[in-house]
């Protein structure tokens, strides 16, 4: 499938299970694609989305 | 012995073109903190560094390696969590830093140092900071001083300056501190029109990364090399059309 | 997010005429016919920086022919080199004229014009200036470092400092 010439990091697929935080109580959740959106513990709908692992550099200007 | 327009250009190195470290940047692994990230860089940008060994830093477009190193930068790392129930202040003491010679700034020991961030349960800030050599034209977080001020003639005798008064100068304008290292004038003699400034009062603030005596010192030396390099480039530039022969005869 | 740029304004200049495009460097002054040499002298005669502009100082087109009356064009300098160096042109009896001028505050730019009698040139005035003012300025930092040296100072009282020092 890939002709090999991207070759830009790991040829993967995107991980299926995701980390994401509770908007109310800060729990992680680990939600699967096409799963409803809800906390396990509090029932909140709206999620946050972890950090990235990127290292992310600054100019201190 | 000193001319105005030299000790101008004093104030104008002493303020711009005095090298010191200063942090430039900020890898930042972990921020919960209520600050952005680009917020704690900005901050960490402007603490000051001690730079009085600063001579011994490269600059970086100037090293032979990559992208730095220890012999053009200092690397300072800060990893704080908070795990009790009340606030943590993240200050500059709290940074360490990979060569001893460039701490952050400090007063005495119980200085606690210059806040960065509080944190809350929970928060937590993990960061690698690279500090390089700059001078103050680039950014003023490089800038030794916090401020310059210069002073001549305090009794006004050159008469280059002309007060605004509502009634009596004496009483409206009062004399500044440096008039105490001057001769007051005398009211019966004439006004001496061949006098020329060349007693300069400065008075300098540093920030902490150098001690003002060292600014002064470095930055009569910045002067120098400043001139060096100049008149150099231009033996260059008049040996290039020597050789050209573009119409010069000397 | 923001990512990572350590060029300055400065060193962009620099690495273009390293990088040797000669086009560049020869748009911007059509006097310096050498470029290649310029670079290469700059290059070999620099000891203390590894990347030199070509042109710090460019003789600005018009001033050929009249080695007398001649304007430099000062690339990176301002009111710090330009003022006290024509102050000390002046006080040079066979110098007639010296003035400085900035022809716009973002350009990094600064026109000295120096007119001389017969028996001088301005590029020798140029350097005679240059001569002056490091002897004032080494003067300057020698009668500094001594007055340090001889220990008879003290810190301004209102320095926060002043009681730990």
């Amino acid at each position: 499938m890939n002709a090999g010439a991207y070759g830009a990091g790991q040829p993967r697929q995107p991980v299926q299970t995701m980390a994401y935080i509770c908007a109310d109580c800060g729990n992680e959740n680990t939600i699967k694609p096409r799963e409803p959106i809800r906390c396990q513990d509090c029932g909140h709908r709206i999620m946050y989305k972890k950090r990235t692992k990127r290292m992310v550099q600054f100019e201190a200007r | 012995m000193l001319y105005d327009s030299v000790a101008n250009s004093l104030r104008r190195v002493m303020i711009a073109e005095v090298p010191t470290i200063a942090i430039d940047m900020v890898e930042i692994e972990t921020n919960t903190t209520v600050l952005a990230d680009e917020f704690i860089a900005h901050r960490l940008g402007m603490i000051p560094i001690e730079s009085t060994d600063v001579e011994r830093i490269k600059y970086t477009r100037d090293c032979t390696c990559s992208q730095y190193c220890p012999e053009c930068s200092v690397e300072l790392t800060l990893h704080v969590k908070c795990t009790e129930d009340r606030t943590r202040d993240v200050t500059s003491r709290e940074l360490v830093s990979s060569n001893p010679q460039f701490q952050p700034v400090l007063t005495d020991k119980n200085d606690s140092g210059i806040l960065i961030v509080k944190l809350r349960k929970g928060h937590e800030l993990s960061l690698k900071c690279i500090a390089k050599k700059g001078v103050a034209k680039e950014h003023a977080k490089w800038s030794p001083v916090s401020g310059v001020a210069f002073e001549y003639d305090p009794y006004n005798k050159l008469r280059h300056t002309h007060y605004w008064i509502e009634e009596d100068e004496k009483k409206e304008w009062p004399l500044s501190k440096n008039a105490a290292l001057e001769a007051p004038p005398d009211p019966t003699a004439p006004f001496d029109y061949n006098a020329k400034p060349d007693r300069f009062y400065f008075s300098s603030e540093t920030v902490g990364s150098l001690q003002p005596e060292e600014v002064v010192s470095m930055a009569m030396k910045t002067l120098l090399d400043k001139l060096a390099y100049v008149q150099m480039q231009l033996k260059e530039e008049v040996d290039t059309k020597k050789q050209d022969h573009t119409g010069w005869g000397y | 997010m923001s990512p990572s740029k350590t060029r300055t304004h400065n060193e962009d200049i620099d690495e273009d005429v390293s990088s040797g495009d000669e086009e560049m460097v020869l748009a911007e002054n059509q006097e310096l016919m050498d470029t290649d040499e310029v670079n290469e002298d700059s290059a070999d005669v620099e000891v203390e920086e590894a990347i030199v502009p070509a042109d710090k100082i460019e003789i600005v087109s018009g001033s050929n022919s009249d080695p007398t009356c001649m304007t430099f064009c000062f690339k990176e300098e301002d009111h710090t080199l330009g003022n006290s160096l024509r102050h000390m042109i002046m006080k040079n009896p066979s110098v007639d004229y010296c003035g400085y001028s900035i022809p716009h505050p973002s350009e990094a730019k600064m026109n000295v014009h120096i007119q001389t009698t017969e028996q001088t040139n301005a590029v020798a005035a140029l350097n005679k200036g240059f001569d002056d003012l490091t002897d004032l300025c080494q003067h300057v930092i020698t009668s500094f470092k001594k007055e340090l040296k001889s220990g008879n100072f003290e810190y301004s009282p209102e320095g926060k400092w002043a009681s730990a020092a």
